[in-house]
């Protein structure tokens, strides 16, 4: 079972709901924010493995090559140029496709792994790790989804980008975490669009709501969306995550968090 | 001597694009025949790659000299490599870039801009 928990803006509480969400669900935690993970914060681990992620690139074999510049138009990524004497690679712009290679008439192209980031794990946490300098992290939620076999939640990078459309790869549900604020409904609504167009069922979770504002509970009304659950607006919960802890220390939050559990857990019976 | 100059529109009374891998035309000046030809350029919406892709373009039309607002890093890396200059144009119509530059008034641009 994959539940994928997604947002459009950042900081309305991904991480918060899935760590929570992963302990009272006994599901595993997937963290797909690669560029900057911090699941980890809150659910301690002693000593993990590690694996590297790795992306084809080319590297051209010059006694063969005869500078067609037939891989050049093939990158579909303008990763490579021809310039006077020989083949100009940009690695951070190339996607390991292997459309060079296969276009090259004279086989003079070789695909070469590079590292580009690593995966820690141990048991029921996942954490991928993008490398500084790498503009791409879909290789690494790539590989986090080849990896993981057991029922998990995956934690996705904020937006509705390349990366969160890798994370809900087979998604069997998507939780899409909000809070009562105007960039908050109007990056809820881009979250919307992304997991309709992708036919993943989801419900939405309205993160540190008030009792009297009502700008998520009325979008979600007119539209027919599934407001799966309300977290109220707390200071204690805001300064036990400020300290790295747990909602669910919290007598209240963990009964919060229960709740919210079987409700998904409804859900996903039905997905 | 063939000159590329990044352009708002296809005319030579056209702006001078500040932008070179996402220019609107590419001008092409042929300094023997004095006549400009412009080229739409295609690349505008790639994904990535813009500056390497118009670099690419200007190696292509075997161009000896660009002019422009801020070539970025990539590009500059491919115009260096196949020894293609590119010159300063802070603003202004296509046409006196081109005087300017054929008076010797345009400094070179030596260092990548960036962000």
């Amino acid at each position: 079972m994959k539940l994928v928990v997604l947002s459009g803006k950042g900081g309305t509480g991904k991480t918060t709901v899935s760590t929570n969400l992963s302990k009272v669900l006994n599901m595993a935690y997937v963290d797909c924010d690669v560029e900057e993970p911090n699941g980890h914060i809150f659910l301690n681990h002693d000593h993990v493995e590690e694996k590297e992620v790795f992306l084809l690139n080319p590297e051209f074999d010059t006694t063969k090559c005869t500078m067609c510049g037939q891989c050049v138009t093939s990158c579909q990524f303008n990763a490579l140029a021809k310039v006077l004497d020989r083949i100009m690679l940009f690695p951070s712009l190339c996607h390991g496709c292997g459309a060079c290679s296969l276009a090259c008439p004279v086989d003079a192209i070789m695909e070469k792994p590079r590292t580009i980031g690593k995966i820690q794990y141990q048991n029921q946490f996942y954490m991928g790790i993008l490398n500084i300098k790498e503009p791409m992290g879909g290789p690494v939620i790539s590989e986090l989804n080849k990896m993981v076999k057991e029922s998990a939640i995956f934690d996705a990078p904020p937006g509705t980008s390349c990366s969160v459309v890798k994370t809900l790869d087979h998604a069997d549900f998507a939780l899409l975490v909000t809070e009562p604020t105007k960039f908050g409904l109007h990056d809820l609504k881009l979250a919307v669009e992304l997991v309709k167009s992708l036919s993943v069922p989801f419900g939405i979770i309205e993160n540190r709501a008030e009792e009297e504002e009502f700008l998520i509970r009325d979008y979600c009304e007119e539209e027919g969306l599934d407001l799966i659950y309300q977290i109220p607006f707390s200071k204690s919960a805001a300064s036990k995550y400020a300290g790295g802890r747990l909602l669910i220390e919290d007598d209240d939050f963990k009964v919060h968090f229960e709740t919210l559990g079987q409700l998904v857990m409804k859900r996903l019976e039905g997905a | 001597m063939k000159i590329l100059i990044t352009c708002e529109s296809n005319h030579p009374q056209s702006m001078v694009d500040q932008r070179f891998g996402r220019c609107q035309y590419f001008g092409i000046y042929n300094q023997e025949t004095e006549a400009f030809t412009f080229i739409e350029n295609d690349g505008i919406n790639a994904n990535q790659g813009a500056g390497i892709a118009t670099a690419q373009k200007a190696i292509d039309l075997q161009v000896n000299a660009i002019l422009t607002g801020n070539i970025g890093p990539k590009a500059m890396d491919v115009l260096k490599a196949a020894g293609i200059s590119g010159y300063v144009v802070k603003e202004g119509k296509v046409t006196e870039a081109v005087e300017q530059f054929i008076a010797g008034q345009l400094e070179v641009i030596t260092e990548p801009s960036r962000g």
